[in-house]
């Protein structure tokens, strides 16, 4: 649809203002006003209805605001109630400077909105001014010639003799679009034809959503790992790289770990004698700190065969199973350090060996403990002991 | 049209009005003093901090339109320069009122600030140190009041500002927000000296702000139904009415952004303050404080039409006005005859008091106006839109 129009062009904002004034008292119609900045007064001196803009605003600002309020109302007070501050849940200050942001970016995205809405604007419409410079600073007046009694000549003599510095009729082809002509035909094709290809690509990649749904009796296709399976080999799995085929490697022999004192005795009585002559006790037996650990030691590892006392009298020997030797009469007193020594490391008869579980420095403490029981004036337990 | 055509737009019976409410104000006060001793300070605290706060308002509304050379106000500009003028007569009245009732304080007694951590208070509030300070920005500030509204008012008639006065108006920015803020500390927030909060400085300042553009807004809205009848447009009115909205807005930013950190963080000695304020009698005040600096004029200003409406732009500026003496008598009142509010001989006095001789005072100021001469009047007499803006 086109229109026919006299396109005024002014200078200053007091010609617009006064050839405004008289194109309406004329009784013509002015189909827009163009000019580069909010004139005041113009939409009064042009007749027209107030902006609903502002409604936009006030109800974009409003919906802000509430649903703001609801959403942290709903969050904090409903669905996950969270104890911040021992503040009530449903919190009316702490909620307000939220709402008041949402409702700034509703009312001002709503507002822009409605404009570019009302002014029928899109990304990528092309616009170009009706005449050079409204938006610098010309003012521009275009009349609409609405049928044949318009007289053109009369309109231009009016608006000349309001200091317009030009006039011009132009036809507008566009009701929607009067800055500037419609689009090509052939753009319009070329757009179609993207958003069909646009179409497909969101088929393709709704299709793949498919492709991945989960079937619980298989492990899913696995399209970014996302480095869960490591390249190197796990401690038990087979190795082509080692002539035994095996990850992990026994040490090599006679090699000691970081801590480790050797000790060059089979576990056989005679080793057991050849110990208790070499073997020295590192502690001595005034030695408080190592007492009270060997005392501790005795406890906890000894005491369940031996008795707290060392009689051979333990909870588990009082259950049937074959009684130690008591370790503060007989053979026991006469034995040397080192050979009980050797006797806590590899076991003897019934006794498992205690190497695994009590370090040497414990061993030795242990035997430490050991001699004061059999000494008389000695505390025959540590029960008696805080 | 001649300067006096500003007093004789008010009435005789006008002027008669405003000498009988400031001497049955007087009058009223007197009698409140010798009633109720302990509530007449206050209230003489209150009116002089009320009053100097218009004309600083009136400065800084002069050292806005200087330095960002907004020129559409000029039309009115006597108004500003007038409540700028009455600063040399509020501040020594204020200066007496504070150097009175250092006495009054409660820090003036001995002990009250006895604790460890209060060092700096102690020594900050020593009283003599507190009434050289009083003296010091209220001196400040006359000598900017005198210079910056002689300034104001040698102007030619449609120039800019001068060279000076853009300088003087600087300056002035600069030492009124130091000042300012710790006048306002001194003044009203020692009156609890174990309170403190930092927004109190920026607090007032909205107050003042907003109160001064409403006392300007009724001046302009008056001026025009009399000598500036061309002078002041419905846009000019327009302008006013989205300022007021704009800072009754400000001011209640500032208000929340004060009483929210200190609802949230919830310390016993900051939280007293409004626990005080929120409690028994005071609690009805304290939320009309908010409807009426805030929800009221916003509500009312938002629709352009009012904004241009003189009759109401004239409502909601009295009730600004009315809202900055509530803002701060709960400032004050509550600090110092804590139990509950009361409205007698004092505070009617007092209020009668500042509306009558501070209506007188901005009568004589204006008076004193070069702007009210023939010669800009008839300037303003044509276009008035297009005269407001610089010639081409």
């Amino acid at each position: 649809m086109s229109k026919r129009t006299l396109v005024a062009v002014f200078e200053h904002e007091a010609d617009l203002m006064r050839a405004v004034a008289a194109v309406r008292a004329a009784d013509l119609k002015i189909d827009d006003v163009y000019a580069p900045y909010a004139v005041h007064g113009l939409d009064r001196a042009l007749g027209w209805r107030p902006s609903r803009l502002g409604w936009a605003c006030a109800l974009g600002g409003m919906s802000g605001a509430i649903f703001m309020l609801w959403l942290q109302w709903w969050t904090s007070a409903v669905s996950w109630p969270l104890n911040v501050g021992g503040k009530p849940w449903n919190s009316l200050p702490a909620f307000v400077p939220v709402a008041f942001e949402g409702m700034v970016l509703a009312a001002g995205l709503t507002t822009v909105f409605a404009l570019l809405a009302v002014a029928r604007l899109r990304p990528g419409k092309k616009t170009r001014p009706i005449v050079p410079g409204v938006a610098d600073d010309r003012f521009a007046l275009v009349l609409e010639e609405a049928d044949a009694a318009f007289d053109a000549a009369a309109a231009s003599k009016l608006l000349r003799n309001c200091r317009a510095v030009e006039v011009s009729e132009r036809v507008l082809e566009d009701e929607f679009s009067p800055l500037g002509a419609p689009a090509g035909a052939a753009r319009t094709r070329l757009r179609r034809r993207l958003n069909y290809l646009l179409l497909l690509l969101l088929a393709v990649v709704v299709a793949m959503v498919f492709l991945t749904l989960p079937d619980p009796s298989r492990p899913n296709r696995e399209f970014f790992p996302d480095m869960a399976h490591s390249p190197a080999y796990s401690s038990a799995s087979a190795n082509p790289n080692f002539p035994d085929g095996k990850t992990l490697q026994s040490p090599v022999p006679g090699v000691l770990t970081q801590g480790q004192s050797p000790l060059h005795y089979d576990a056989t009585d005679a080793e057991a004698l050849r110990a208790g002559r070499e073997l020295r006790n590192p502690f001595s037996a005034k030695d408080a700190k190592a007492g009270a650990r060997g005392a501790l030691v005795f406890q906890t590892y000894c005491t369940p065969c031996h008795g707290g006392g060392g009689l051979g009298d333990g909870a588990v020997a009082l259950r049937g199973y074959p009684a130690p030797p008591s370790l503060v009469t007989g053979d026991t007193t006469k034995m040397p350090d080192g050979q009980l020594f050797h006797i806590i490391t590899y076991g003897r008869v019934n006794m498992p060996a205690q190497s695994g579980l009590l370090s040497p420095e414990d061993r030795w403490a242990a035997i430490l403990h050991i001699r004061s029981l059999q000494t008389p004036t000695a505390p025959k337990s540590i029960e008696a002991k805080p | 049209m001649n300067r006096e055509a500003v007093y004789s737009c008010a009435s005789p019976k006008a002027v008669r009005l405003l000498w009988a409410s400031a001497l049955l104000g007087g009058l009223a006060l007197a009698l409140g003093g010798v009633l109720q001793p302990q509530r007449l300070w206050p209230n003489l605290l209150l009116l002089g901090f009320l009053a100097v706060g218009f004309g600083l308002g009136g400065l800084l509304q002069i050292a806005f339109r200087d330095l960002t050379g907004a020129r559409w106000s000029d039309g009115f500009r006597c108004v500003r320069e007038a409540l700028g003028a009455t600063l040399p007569w509020t501040a020594p009245i204020l200066a007496a009122i504070l150097i009175a009732g250092v006495a009054s304080y409660p820090w003036y007694r001995p002990g009250m600030l006895a604790e460890e951590t209060d060092w700096f208070k102690r020594g900050w509030l020593e009283p003599e140190f507190f009434t050289v300070r009083a003296i010091s920005y209220l001196a400040i500030w006359m000598i900017f009041a005198l210079a910056m509204v002689r300034a104001s008012r040698r102007e030619a008639a449609p120039g800019g500002p001068t060279r000076a006065g853009v300088r003087l108006s600087a300056a002035f920015l600069v030492v009124f927000s130091l000042t300012f803020w710790l006048a306002g500390t001194d003044w009203i927030m020692s009156l609890e000296p174990h309170w403190c909060s930092t927004a109190f400085a920026v607090y007032n300042f909205g107050g003042i702000l907003s109160s001064s553009l409403a006392a300007i807004t009724l001046a302009a809205v008056w001026l025009q139904r009399g000598p500036l009848k061309n002078a002041v447009t419905r846009e000019h009115l327009r302008d006013l009415g989205t300022l007021l909205l704009g800072f009754s807005c400000f001011w209640m930013y500032i208000w929340f952004c004060q009483y929210m950190l200190i609802w949230y963080t919830n310390v016993p000695e900051e939280a007293a303050y409004y626990a005080s304020r929120t409690h028994g009698l005071w609690a009805p005040l304290f939320y009309a404080n908010v409807a009426i600096n805030w929800a009221i004029p916003f509500a009312v200003l938002l629709p352009r039409a009012s904004k241009e409406s003189g009759g109401i732009l004239v409502k909601v500026s009295l009730l600004v006005l009315a809202g900055r003496w509530l803002d701060v008598y709960l400032m004050i009142l509550p600090s110092t005859n804590g139990d509950a509010p009361a409205i007698g001989f004092c505070e009617l006095g007092a209020f009668a008091l500042g509306v009558g001789a501070g209506g007188l005072l901005f009568l004589q100021a204006l008076r004193k106006s070069r702007q009210l001469s023939t010669r800009e009047l008839s300037c303003h007499a044509g276009d008035a839109p297009v005269c407001a803006e610089a010639p081409r």
